[in-house]
C-alpha cells in the first residue's frame, strides 16, 4: 500500500459508542443507534445491498 | 459455483441512436467514435428481446438479486410509448422471478408527456433528466438542431415530474458542468426544481481532446464546483448531489455512488440498438470503435462479453492503474476519475484524468470540509472509527494490541445495545406473563451497577456468551408470542441469564441487590465467576441471590442457604471469585484461569451458553486437565511470542477466554470461534503446544474479522451466492470465504515460519504445509477479489491480504508432493 492522506483518515464505522451512554438511558436517548446497530448485527435482518457505482450519465 | 468473473449488474440499454436535440457537447454525436451514424435508429422488438434473456440469464446465473437497467440513447423516448413499453415489459418478464430490477430511463424531456408517464408508472420505471442549470446554462449547448432553446421543453417536463401522480418516478437531474456559466446560479436553478437527486459530469475530454480552461485556472472545475459544494453544505444538504456524496461516503468506507470516482470494478455493459455489446458509452470520446467488444446478444452471453480485455482492464482497482495514481494520496477516491478521461494516444489509459488536478483539488476540499461529520452516527452520537492504516494493518492478517482493543471497544458497545434491546423486548412481551415476572428486579440491579460502576457492567457485558444469550433472547422475541408452554418456560429460562449477569456485575462491583435467578441443570450461575452446583436441588425452580456491600453473597434455595465473600470485588481489571462456606451440599466451580507470562485468560467451562460451536462443550473439567489446559497453553503462548511475535499483540489485548472442546474424533484438531462471541476460542485440548498454538492463532483472526464485519461492510450482504473454498468439500458464502480465507493468510504464516524452526523430518513437512497453504489461500483471495462483490473498503482489505501473500509465492520450497492435508496440520 503506498501511505497516502486516504490510510491516515479515519473511518467511522455504523457502530455509535454507546459507551458513555447509561444502560438506562439507551432505549430512550439512543434508539436509532440501538436500531442501527440491531439491524447491523442480527443474523435474519434484512440486509441492505451496497449501493452501486452508476453509469455515469444516467441518474 | 462460479468462476471469478465480475458479473455485470448494469445494462444500458440504447434503445433509440438518434435525439432530438443537436447539443454541440454530446458524447454521442460529437466524439471520436461514430458508430451510431450505423446502427438502425430505434432497437426492433427482437433485439430488446434478445438483451432481456441475456440479461435474465446472467443475473440467473450468477444469482444477482438486484440488477439496474437504464433506458438511453441517443434520445429513448423516440423510441415512442409502445416500443418503450414492449422493452420494459421483457426486461420485467425475465427478471420478474430472478432479480429485483431498477428499470430506469435517462431522457432529454421535450417529449415526455403523460401516456410516457402512465406507462412508466404501470412499468416502474423512473425518470432522469438531463439539464444544465438555468435558461442560459442550459441553453448554451441543449439546443435544436435549429437553433431553438430547448429550457421550456425540460422544465415542463421536469413539472410534469413533479406533480403528485408522478412524483414518485421522478429519478433526478443530470448538469453537465461549463464553467462558463455562473455555479451558484445553476445550482439554484437546479435546486428550484426539487429533484430528489443531482449529479454534475465533467464534460467528456482527453488528454487528445482537452476541456475548455479559461487561461490562469488549472483547475477551473474544481474551483466551479467547489463553489457548489460550499453553498450546498451551508444549506445543510437539501438534496443528494451523487459527485458529492460519493466522495464523503468514501471518507467513511462506503462505495461510491458513479463510476466517475472510486476503485470498484465496473459492472455495466451496454447494449446498442443493433444488439451489439459495447463497454461504457462515454469511451466513445477515445477513439473510433473504442467501446466495442465484437461480441452481440444474438450470439454470445454475457458472461464471455465478460471476458474481453476491455471490460476486465476496468475491473482491476488500483492494480489498474498507471504509476501516478498508484502513488497519490487520494487514489482510493479519485480511482483515477473516470476511465474515458484518461485516455492519451501514445499511452492508451495508463495515464492520469484530464481532470486530474480538479479531482485532486475537489476532494481535499470535500473531504476536508466533511471531515468533523463522518464521526457521527445515526444520532450525532460519536462512531466508533479505525484509522485507515489499523484497518490496513489488519487486512494484512496481524492487528496491533491498540487495534484490537478499538475492536473489543465497538463490540462494548454492541453488548449495551443488545442487552437493552434485550430488556425492551422482554418488557414489551407481556405475552410472557409470570415468566417475565423477575426480569424488572434483574434489570434495576443492572441498571444501578451500571450507573455505579459502569466499567464492571463493561467488564462483565464484555464476557462472550452474553452475546450469544442476547442475540438467541431477541431472535426468539422476535418471533412473537410462544403458545406452548414449555417453549414459554424455556424463553423464560433463557431470560433468566439476565439476572444471572446482573448478579454478577452486583458481586464484582461490591453493589447491594436481590435478584431471583432460575436453577439451571441443578446450578446457579453467575457468569465469569462460576456456577454453584448443588447436590439436592429439589423442585425450586428459582434462586434468590442476594449480594451486599460488604462482599457477602447468599444464595438461597427453598430451606438451603449458602454463603461466601467476594474477593477483589470492584476491580475490574483483576479476576473477582467467590469462596463459599463448605457446607457439603453444593460445589462451587470457579471460572479457572490460563495464565502466561503477561496474559491471564479464562478457562470457561461453566457458562451455559458456551456451547454454541459446531463441536460439543467440554464438561467441567478436572483439575489435573485443567494443570494439563494451563501447562499447554503457557507453552503454546511462549510459542507465538517467540516464534509468530506479529500475532501476539494483538491476541494478549482481544483473547479473553478459551473453551474447551470434547475431545477430537478420529485424528483431527478440532478448534471453533462463533461469530457472536468476540474474545473467545474453542478448542479440544491439542496433543502440542505447537498445534494449540496454530490453533489460537488461526481462530483468533476469526475472533478479528468477524469484529471488522461487525463495524464495516466489505462486501454485499445481499449476495447469496455460493463460492469454492480450496479446503472445503461444500461451496461457502462469501463472508464464510472471506472468514476462511483471513484465517488461512495466518496458518500459511505459520508454517512459513515453523519450517525454519524445527528439524528434519518435521521440516519437510512444515514446508509441505506451508506450500499447500500458499497457493490454497492465494487461489482465494482472487476467489475473493474476482466475485464483484466487495465493497471499495472490502477490495481494499482483500488486497492487504493478498499483499501479505504474495511474497511468500516466492519463497524457495523443496521439491514436495501432492500432500492431500486437510485441516490446519498437525506440526
Amino acid at each position: 500500500m503506498n501511505p497516502s492522506d486516504d490510510q491516515v483518515f479515519d473511518l467511522p464505522s455504523r457502530v455509535a459508542d454507546l459507551r458513555p451512554v447509561p444502560l438506562a438511558e439507551v432505549r430512550a436517548s439512543a434508539e436509532g443507534e440501538l436500531e442501527a446497530i440491531l439491524q447491523r448485527i442480527l443474523p435474519g435482518q434484512a440486509a441492505s445491498r451496497v449501493p452501486i457505482a452508476a453509469f455515469n450519465s444516467s441518474i | 459455483m462460479i468462476q471469478p468473473v465480475v458479473p455485470f449488474r448494469q445494462f444500458v440499454l440504447k434503445v433509440h441512436s438518434r435525439c432530438d436535440l443537436a447539443c454541440d457537447h454530446c458524447y454521442v454525436y460529437q466524439s471520436a467514435d461514430q458508430s451510431w451514424r450505423n446502427r438502425p435508429m430505434v432497437m426492433t422488438e427482437e433485439t430488446a428481446a434478445w438483451a432481456a434473456q441475456r440479461i435474465g440469464e446472467h443475473a440467473k446465473s450468477h444469482q444477482l438479486r438486484h440488477v439496474r437497467v437504464v433506458l438511453h440513447g441517443g434520445e429513448p423516448l423516440l423510441a415512442g410509448v409502445a416500443r418503450l413499453n414492449q422493452i420494459a415489459a421483457a426486461l420485467r418478464a425475465a427478471l420478474g422471478d430472478v432479480s429485483d430490477l431498477d428499470l430506469r430511463i435517462h431522457t432529454n424531456g421535450v417529449l415526455l408527456d403523460d401516456a410516457f408517464c402512465e406507462m412508466f408508472a404501470a412499468l416502474d420505471v423512473q425518470v432522469g433528466i438531463s439539464i444544465d442549470g438555468d435558461r442560459a446554462a442550459n441553453d448554451r449547448h441543449r439546443r435544436y438542431a435549429d437553433g431553438r432553446s430547448s429550457y421550456d421543453s425540460v422544465v415542463r417536463a421536469i413539472g410534469l415530474l413533479s406533480a403528485d401522480a408522478y412524483r414518485h418516478l421522478y429519478a433526478g437531474l443530470l448538469c453537465t458542468v461549463d464553467v462558463r456559466n455562473d455555479p451558484l446560479t445553476v445550482y439554484e436553478s437546479l435546486v428550484a426544481l426539487r429533484p430528489p437527486r443531482v449529479d454534475f459530469l465533467l464534460p467528456h475530454a482527453t488528454w487528445e481532446r482537452p476541456p475548455y480552461r479559461p487561461q490562469g485556472t488549472p483547475a477551473a472545475y474544481a474551483d466551479w464546483l467547489i463553489a457548489i459544494f460550499d453553498r450546498w453544505a451551508a444549506d445543510g444538504r437539501p438534496v443528494g448531489i451523487r459527485l458529492f456524496d460519493s466522495i464523503i461516503g468514501m471518507a467513511r468506507g462506503c462505495g461510491s455512488l458513479t463510476e466517475a470516482l472510486g476503485t470498484a470494478p465496473s459492472d455495466l455493459m451496454v447494449i446498442e440498438t443493433d444488439g451489439a455489446y459495447e463497454q461504457a458509452d462515454s469511451l466513445k470520446v477515445a477513439y473510433e470503435g473504442a467501446p466495442a467488444t465484437g461480441f452481440d446478444v444474438f450470439r454470445h452471453s454475457l458472461d464471455e462479453a465478460a471476458g474481453h480485455p476491455g471490460v476486465t482492464a476496468r475491473q482491476q482497482g488500483i492494480a489498474g492503474l498507471c504509476d501516478t495514481c498508484r502513488k497519490c494520496p487520494v487514489v482510493e477516491t479519485c480511482g483515477g476519475g473516470l476511465y474515458a478521461h484518461r485516455y492519451r494516444s501514445a499511452s492508451g489509459f495508463a495515464n492520469p484524468s484530464v481532470y486530474c488536478a480538479d479531482l485532486m483539488k475537489l476532494i481535499k476540499h470535500v473531504r476536508g470540509a466533511a471531515q468533523p461529520a463522518p464521526h457521527a452516527g445515526p444520532a450525532g452520537r460519536p462512531a466508533h472509527a479505525l484509522a485507515m492504516t489499523d484497518l490496513d494493518q489488519l487486512s494484512s492478517g496481524y492487528g496491533d494490541g491498540v487495534t484490537v482493543t478499538q475492536l473489543g471497544q465497538a463490540q462494548q458497545s454492541l453488548m449495551r445495545a443488545l442487552v437493552a434491546a434485550v430488556g425492551q423486548a422482554a418488557g414489551d412481551a407481556t405475552w410472557l406473563g409470570h415468566h417475565a415476572q423477575d426480569l424488572p428486579a434483574a434489570w434495576t440491579l443492572l441498571e444501578r451497577v451500571d450507573r455505579e460502576q459502569p466499567p464492571v457492567v463493561g467488564d462483565v457485558l464484555g464476557h462472550p456468551y452474553v452475546r450469544v444469550w442476547a442475540t438467541r433472547c431477541l431472535q426468539r422475541l422476535q418471533r412473537g408470542p410462544v403458545g406452548d408452554p414449555r417453549r414459554a418456560a424455556a424463553l423464560a429460562l433463557d431470560l433468566g441469564y439476565l439476572a444471572e449477569v446482573a448478579m454478577a456485575a452486583a458481586i464484582r462491583s461490591g453493589t447491594g441487590g436481590v435478584v431471583m435467578i432460575p436453577v439451571r441443570n441443578g446450578s446457579v450461575h453467575l457468569p465469569t465467576l462460576g456456577r454453584l452446583v448443588l447436590h439436592r436441588p429439589g423442585s425450586e425452580r428459582m434462586a434468590r441471590v442476594t449480594s451486599g456491600a460488604d462482599g457477602a453473597v447468599t444464595v438461597q434455595l427453598g430451606q438451603a442457604r449458602w454463603r461466601a465473600e467476594a474477593v477483589s470485588a470492584g476491580v475490574p481489571a483483576r479476576p473477582a471469585g467467590l469462596v463459599f462456606e463448605d457446607t457439603g451440599t453444593a460445589d462451587w466451580q470457579p471460572v479457572r484461569r490460563l495464565t502466561a507470562p503477561g496474559l491471564s485468560i479464562a478457562l470457561e467451562d461453566t457458562d451455559p451458553y458456551r456451547d454454541c460451536y459446531e463441536w460439543a462443550a467440554e464438561p467441567r473439567l478436572s483439575g489435573p486437565l485443567h494443570g494439563a489446559w494451563d501447562q499447554r497453553f503457557r507453552d503454546a503462548w511462549d510459542l507465538i511470542r517467540r516464534d509468530h511475535g506479529a500475532y501476539a499483540p494483538g491476541m494478549a489485548a482481544g483473547l479473553t477466554t478459551v473453551m474447551p472442546l470434547s475431545a477430537a474424533a478420529a485424528d483431527r484438531e478440532v478448534s471453533a470461534t462463533a461469530r457472536d462471541a468476540f474474545g473467545a476460542v474453542a478448542a479440544a485440548l491439542p496433543a502440542s503446544p505447537a498445534v494449540l498454538a496454530l490453533l489460537l492463532i488461526h481462530e483468533f483472526q476469526h475472533v478479528k474479522l468477524g469484529a471488522v464485519l461487525d463495524m464495516y461492510d466489505l462486501y454485499d450482504k445481499t449476495d447469496t451466492r455460493l463460492f469454492g473454498a480450496p479446503w472445503r468439500e461444500d461451496p461457502r458464502p462469501l463472508e464464510g470465504l472471506l472468514q476462511g480465507t483471513y484465517a488461512h493468510v495466518a496458518v500459511t504464516d505459520v508454517w512459513r515460519i515453523r519450517r525454519h524452526h524445527v528439524s528434519r523430518p518435521d521440516a519437510e513437512g512444515a514446508a509441505r504445509r506451508f506450500a499447500h497453504w500458499r497457493a490454497h489461500t492465494a487461489s482465494a483471495i482472487e476467489t475473493l477479489a474476482g466475485s464483484g462483490s466487495l465493497t471499495p473498503l472490502g477490495a481494499r482489505f482483500v488486497d492487504g491480504m493478498r499483499q501479505t501473500v504474495a511474497p511468500w509465492l516466492d519463497e524457495p520450497v523443496p521439491n514436495v508432493a501432492g500432500s492431500g492435508l486437510s485441516g490446519t496440520g498437525s506440526p
